[in-house]
């Protein structure tokens, strides 16, 4: 019996003493998550979806933090696409809704405004954006979020890395931004959720896990988060400005050139019908300064910033291209021009059977469309209208009923228009090939 | 192996009867025609993912039908998978040219074979036996017949490896003719035995077609699962294939014909595509694309261009399925004749006279070019790589037609599919040059070498470090 009790005491002992050595580091944590929890909500929009292009509901959860005393919260924009209704539950409990502010595709951020006229508490909550230019690799970092839909839920880690790209996304998916790489657990639902450091500043938006991996979680650097942010808050939108051109990193180019001190940005492609190709610039080319800003891509890791200073361009302005072309040094004006697609929500042509969106680069490069005209089929419903006309997913619609088709603007009234017609030709682009596909309202008439 | 029963022959001979020739027995049937079925083996080359120009072997046996006294072998077009020009897909990257091509007769003799040539509508490819001098072996002569459904006939084919490539006979009866798009006949519930090209013979003794095996429906597996049915013999009839024995198509990489072709890409007119454009005809073809130089560009034919007649005969083609119909009626054409289409255009009607071109050849058939070393094989660009990836016709360089694994090229990045456009900052014009260049560069034993290359509608830089 004593023995027993000599070995409790002492393991009592044991904890006592591990406590107090971790007793200032826990007093951090406590700290840091005392200063975001509460401006953590949990977001759970109802969205549309289009299952075999028949118009559904359906509930999704995500996160988000609040980072203003008039109720904007940053999350993801994944998390609220095609949101209807936004349904948020702040930390202590209250539900109230919010409102989709806007949201970027590119960069995967959007922010929502809560109705703060449906608040009871007195006072809002709001966490602090901190710099993520001054994150380190190994420091500490909690990720705050409603994991698989377990509100308020905190884990913790270290930032793995700082510049991690996804080569395998391309230039098309967060082509402007590198990310945070951290081993704190992060799951579905996590998504929109805070990264923050031990100062209770956030660093981060967790956007992305990997499946079947452990501790691998993604986010998006604030700094950049808050950039948009600021955009959406102030324009609704964020407007980009293209030139047409694919970069490639300068590392093998310096190597088969033999030029170990090269700097600049390699060429890959020019669009055709873009400013680039008007500006001369060529395939091959180094790019060596963008009006006075030296360019510099050694490795790929260093595409997005550039390709972010492109976009970042004022739209209708010249610039000046400071351009390598096998040893001679060019300069070159080029005159940048508004991203030519632009995301905007479904549309359901119901008489017919089917959704369509404006184009994207996606469907653009697949369908080998010759110009930036038309909408694409996003979904058909099986038997209906389109259906039996033999439309189908990524379908690009170039024309109705004889009117030329540009973007979804045009599409709608003359949908609206023809939609009753018992026959609709349809011109559709399929890999670069024009198709007649008629519309016929019923296949026996009532 | 199945045992026919008296009775069978009974009521066949009653049957047969009826008719004006002499019915024969299964015995006397297998007893004549026997010699002229031989069994025909060779190697197919499976192109390795490891190494360049390395080919895993798989040996293959097929029935083969000796159809001239000089060792004309009839087979299966299976035995040659590398398709021949753009209109006739089903060839991988994978397959390499058979080889070994050897022909054992019923007497045990075994001689060696080449590969002639094969014609993918009929399904028959034909081997020629190296005999020596002054010998001759028996064959068959085909007679074009048609069969009405109930027509009793005999398959003579060979039993698989496990029954050692033995002969056997079965008595079936003719279950359905099908008419479109090509004229066939179907046996139902019945397993081919030897894969394709089993002798058909009818009672009294004519040999009227050859059976087709479900390994050439491979293609089609892809379009529905439920629709395949191995447990079906299809029949080509000999109308298809007597002018092929009479003059056997020959194909080598050089002396490629391709058959006769327009040059398009097309659509059914439909009731509802003929109601909107008030088309004057219950049935058509629409145009949706011309390819570059082609009989159709040089006529004026233009895309929304509706076919409503050929050579004066009117198209009934109202559906996709219907569209062989106007395939089969240009392949019957020569290349070089001319056909007159009448087109509805825009509310008129205009007739047009269209000079048939040979189609191009298809890539598996194009000249090439393989770096071992570097781990990549290129082929020249052929007409039919540009049709396909929207390129100008002019447009220089080389096809990437295989990469191997871990290999420079590998490693660099460089895809199948891809098109070389520049070498080292250098045009590349064609194969023959792109060779030079290449055997120019690599003896300087470079650190890096550098493509252009197009891939689909993107370009980019590949750059290769040579071992």
């Amino acid at each position: 019996m004593k023995k027993l009790a000599v070995i409790f005491l002492l393991s009592g002992l044991l904890s006592v003493t591990a406590q107090q050595a971790g007793s200032h580091f826990q007093q951090e944590i406590y700290q840091a998550r005392d200063k975001v929890l509460p401006a953590l909500v949990h977001i759970q929009p109802i969205i549309s979806v289009y299952t075999s292009g028949e118009k559904q509901h359906t509930t999704v959860t995500g996160s988000g933090v609040i980072f203003s005393p008039k109720g904007y919260v940053l999350t993801n924009h994944h998390v609220v696409e095609n949101a209807e209704k936004v349904w948020c539950t702040l930390s202590n409990k209250e539900r109230i809704t919010a409102r989709v502010v806007g949201s970027d595709p590119e960069t995967d951020i959007a922010v929502i405004q809560l109705n703060l006229e449906e608040l009871k508490a007195d006072s809002l909550p709001y966490a602090r954006l901190g710099n993520s230019d001054s994150l380190q690799v190994g420091q500490l970092v909690l990720a705050l979020g409603s994991p698989l839909g377990l509100s308020r839920s905190v884990s913790m880690g270290v930032v793995s890395s700082i510049d991690r790209y996804f080569p395998g996304s391309g230039s098309k998916i967060s082509p402007y931004n590198l990310w945070i790489q951290t081993d704190a657990a992060i799951n579905p639902g996590n998504s929109g959720g805070p990264l923050i450091n031990l100062n209770g500043e956030v660093i981060g938006i967790n956007a992305r896990g990997v499946f079947l991996a452990e501790n691998l979680g993604f986010a998006i650097p604030i700094n950049l988060a808050r950039e948009i942010a600021t955009k959406i808050i102030q324009k609704k939108n964020v407007k980009r400005a293209w030139v047409g051109l694919e970069f490639q990193e300068i590392h093998d180019f310096k190597e088969y050139l033999g030029k170990p001190d090269f700097r600049g940005v390699l060429v890959a492609e020019v669009f055709p019908r873009s400013p680039a190709q008007a500006a001369g610039i060529q395939p091959g080319d180094v790019l060596l300064k963008l009006n006075n800003h030296p360019l510099h891509a050694e490795y790929e890791e260093n595409l997005p910033a550039i390709r972010k200073l492109f976009a970042d361009l004022p739209i209708g302005t010249p610039a000046t291209l400071t351009v390598w072309r096998n040893g001679k040094i060019l300069r070159k004006k080029i005159t940048p021009i508004e991203e030519p697609f632009h995301t905007s929500t479904e549309f359901e042509a119901t008489a017919w059977g089917m959704v369509v969106n404006n184009l994207n680069w996606d469907v653009y490069q697949a369908e080998r469309l010759p110009d930036f005209n038309g909408v694409y089929v996003v979904g058909v419903k099986t038997g209906e209208p389109a259906d039996r006309a033999d439309i189908s997913t990524n379908d690009v619609i170039r024309s109705v009923d004889g009117r030329p088709i540009h973007n979804l603007d045009d599409f709608k009234p003359v949908y609206q228009t023809v939609k009753n017609k018992p026959l609709v030709l349809l011109e559709v682009m399929n890999r670069g090939i024009i198709y007649y596909k008629v519309i016929k309202l019923s296949e026996t008439p009532n | 192996m199945m045992t026919i029963r008296p009775y069978t022959f009974v009521l066949l001979f009653l049957i047969v009867v009826a008719g004006y020739t002499a019915p024969k027995t299964a015995a006397e049937i297998y007893q004549q025609f026997r010699p002229i079925l031989c069994h025909v083996t060779y190697y197919q080359n499976v192109a390795m993912h490891s190494k360049i120009g390395s080919y895993m072997k798989i040996k293959q046996h097929r029935n083969g039908i000796l159809v001239n006294d000089r060792g004309l072998v009839m087979v299966s077009s299976d035995v040659y998978p590398l398709s021949l020009d753009i209109m006739t897909g089903g060839a991988s990257f994978f397959s390499g040219e058979p080889t070994d091509f050897e022909v054992e007769l019923s007497t045990g003799k075994k001689y060696k074979a080449s590969f002639v040539g094969k014609d993918d509508q009929a399904g028959v490819a034909f081997l020629q036996m190296e005999l020596p001098p002054n010998t001759t072996v028996p064959f068959i002569t085909f007679q074009p017949d048609t069969l009405a459904p109930g027509t009793p006939v005999f398959v003579l084919e060979l039993l698989t490896s496990r029954y050692q490539f033995q002969p056997a006979i079965q008595a079936f009866q003719i279950n359905a003719r099908i008419d479109k798009p090509n004229l066939r006949y179907i046996i139902t519930n019945a397993q081919p035995q030897l894969s394709s090209c089993g002798l058909v013979l009818t009672a009294d003794g004519h040999a009227i077609g050859i059976t087709r095996g479900a390994s050439l429906d491979n293609a089609l597996l892809s379009e529905g699962l439920d629709e395949y049915r191995p447990d079906y013999i299809e029949i080509i009839p000999a109308g298809e294939f007597i002018p092929l024995i009479q003059h056997p198509p020959v194909i080598s990489r050089k002396t490629f014909r391709g058959r006769a072709w327009l040059g398009i890409i097309m659509q059914a007119l439909t009731p509802e595509l003929k109601t909107v454009w008030k088309v004057p005809a219950d049935g058509g073809v629409v145009i949706n694309k011309i390819y570059e130089k082609s009989p159709a560009q040089a006529a004026g034919l233009k895309p929304g261009d509706v076919i409503i007649a050929l050579n004066g005969e009117q198209l009934p083609i109202t559906k996709s399925e219907d569209l062989d119909i106007f395939r089969n009626r240009i392949l019957q054409q020569q290349p070089g004749s001319t056909v007159t289409l009448k087109i509805f255009r825009k509310g008129k009607i205009l007739t047009k006279t269209v000079r048939l071109a040979a189609a191009p050849r298809s890539i598996d058939l194009a000249e090439k070019y393989q770096l071992p070393e570097l781990g990549f094989e290129v082929r020249e660009l052929t007409p039919g790589v540009l049709y396909e990836n929207d390129l100008p016709l002019n447009t220089k360089g080389v096809y990437v037609y295989r990469v191997d694994r871990a290999s420079p090229a590998g490693l660099g990045g460089l895809d199948i599919g891809e098109i070389i456009l520049q070498v080292n900052g250098r045009p590349v014009e064609n194969i023959a040059q792109f060779r030079a260049e290449m055997t120019a560069i690599l003896k300087q034993n470079p650190r890096k070498i550098v493509f252009f290359v197009r891939d689909g509608r993107d370009t980019r830089f590949v750059f290769i470090t040579p071992r």
